[in-house]
């Protein structure tokens, strides 16, 4: 008797984990639930990230005065160099500004707010393309966000608790993101490839314009990420007559498996500017 | 029904949770051996009474959100294996440690094997056969959990 009451139990527990993978599949109806439970297991993420931090620290504190001085005049001379940069981009930016005053079309708003997120070091489910931040709710962050590192796009906020979210890479297969080649506007759609770690280009056609080594930047069309920000490389074009687009392979300019320090960004204007 | 000590084996099952969000580098991240299903085999073997269904249900949850996957695929795993093991629970006892490592192995195939069917369903499968490295893992470290488990069991008298 005991055995089938067991049998029943074990039974009950695995039409519910149907249903729940059913509606956390087909709806959004989760999202709240998963808060909740994300909240719960943050302290869990923040332990087994603790230790790598200690060992950064130790790394930190034990380095020599030499390497600490040499590390301090690079950081200077590249400091340097990026703030010529700077001038450079406030002149083109007025330029820009009184150039798009004489067309009478709207200027492009600047100065965005952004963040300084780390990334938890914890492993996701080695199918998917995540990281965990240790930004949450507690800082403003909302789903949706656009998610950068140093060199380009990383992708988006797609689950936020209260100290942490989770990011979907631009590399996750179930991430798109509007782009266009920087060398002739050609507009695009890039599509994570999964497990690999690259991306794609979908849905061009074989008289399109794209070559090697052409840079992708966002675009902005798809009224997510903001516009501008470098996406990719295209590394292998292959063109097959029989097939109706080309296969055009991009390798993210993110380090999406390296950084550990990525940049929140609060576009300061939703949607596309008026051109 | 005596929940002697019960403490020891959520903590362990805790432990088990880090490891398996244990940050790795990226060849080994496939090899993780499957912890929490081992620990939930090993209580459920080892324990006059049975680790309820409740319970491996909400480790399953825990392991969903950790790992970003579908909600509930890891818990219909877990259920669907502890379900195995409390059937086969007397012939599993009763096996020298080598052949309950084979036996650990093949439970471990079956929960990859449902892994895979969902994530077919829903996403992309992995094209390599790495996925099915912790079939060797997951059975490879069965004695050290077993052994160490079992020394657990009997300092903290859990019953």
């Amino acid at each position: 008797m005991r055995g089938s009451a067991r049998g029943l139990r074990a039974s009950l527990f695995l039409i519910l984990a149907v249903a729940l993978m059913m509606l956390d599949h087909r709806t959004s109806a989760f999202l709240k639930i998963r808060v909740v439970l994300s909240n719960i297991v943050s302290p869990l993420q923040y332990v087994v990230n603790a230790p790598i931090d200690v060992a950064s620290w130790m790394s930190i504190s034990l380095t020599t005065q030499q390497h600490l001085l040499s590390e301090n005049a690079s950081l200077k001379a590249q400091q340097i160099l990026l703030q010529a940069q700077l001038q450079q981009l406030m002149a083109l930016q007025n330029e820009n500004a009184q150039l798009r005053q004489l067309m009478q079309s709207m200027p492009q708003t600047q100065g965005a707010k952004l963040l300084i997120a780390k990334i938890l070091a914890v492993d996701s489910d080695p199918f998917t393309q995540e990281v965990v931040l240790d930004q949450g709710t507690n800082d403003g962050v909302y789903v949706g966000q656009p998610v950068l590192d140093s060199t380009g796009v990383m992708g988006q906020v797609i689950q936020t608790a209260s100290l942490t979210s989770r990011v979907m890479l631009l590399s996750d297969s179930r991430s798109a993101i509007a782009v266009e080649d920087a060398r002739n506007q050609v507009r695009a759609i890039a599509l994570g490839e999964g497990i690999s770690g690259g991306l794609s280009l979908a849905y061009v056609s074989q008289t399109t314009d794209v070559q090697v080594g052409d840079h992708l930047i966002s675009s902005g069309l798809d009224l997510r990420y903001p516009a501008g920000y470098p996406v990719g490389v295209v590394t292998k074009i292959s063109r097959d007559p029989s097939e109706p687009f080309v296969t055009i392979d991009v390798q993210p300019s993110a380090s999406l498996d390296r950084s550990r320090l990525v940049l929140l960004i609060w576009p300061s204007q939703k949607g596309v500017s008026n051109e | 029904m005596n929940k002697n000590n019960f403490w020891v084996v959520l903590l362990t099952l805790l432990i088990a949770l880090l490891l398996s969000i244990l940050p790795l580098p990226n060849f080994a991240n496939w090899a993780r051996p499957l912890w929490v299903m081992m620990v939930l085999c090993y209580w459920t073997l080892g324990l006059e009474f049975r680790i309820g269904m409740g319970l491996t249900f909400s480790m399953g949850i825990l392991l969903d959100i950790l790992g970003g996957s579908l909600l509930g695929e890891h818990a219909f795993t877990l259920c669907l294996i502890i379900f195995l093991t409390e059937k086969l629970q007397r012939q599993i006892r009763l096996a020298p440690i080598g052949q309950q490592s084979i036996i650990i192995g093949v439970l471990s195939f079956i929960y990859l094997l449902i892994i895979y069917l969902f994530q077919g369903m829903t996403s992309d499968v992995p094209a390599s056969f790495l996925f099915w490295l912790p079939v060797i893992t997951t059975g490879f470290f069965w004695p050290w959990v077993f052994i160490l488990l079992r020394d657990c069991r009997r300092r903290f008298n859990v019953k």
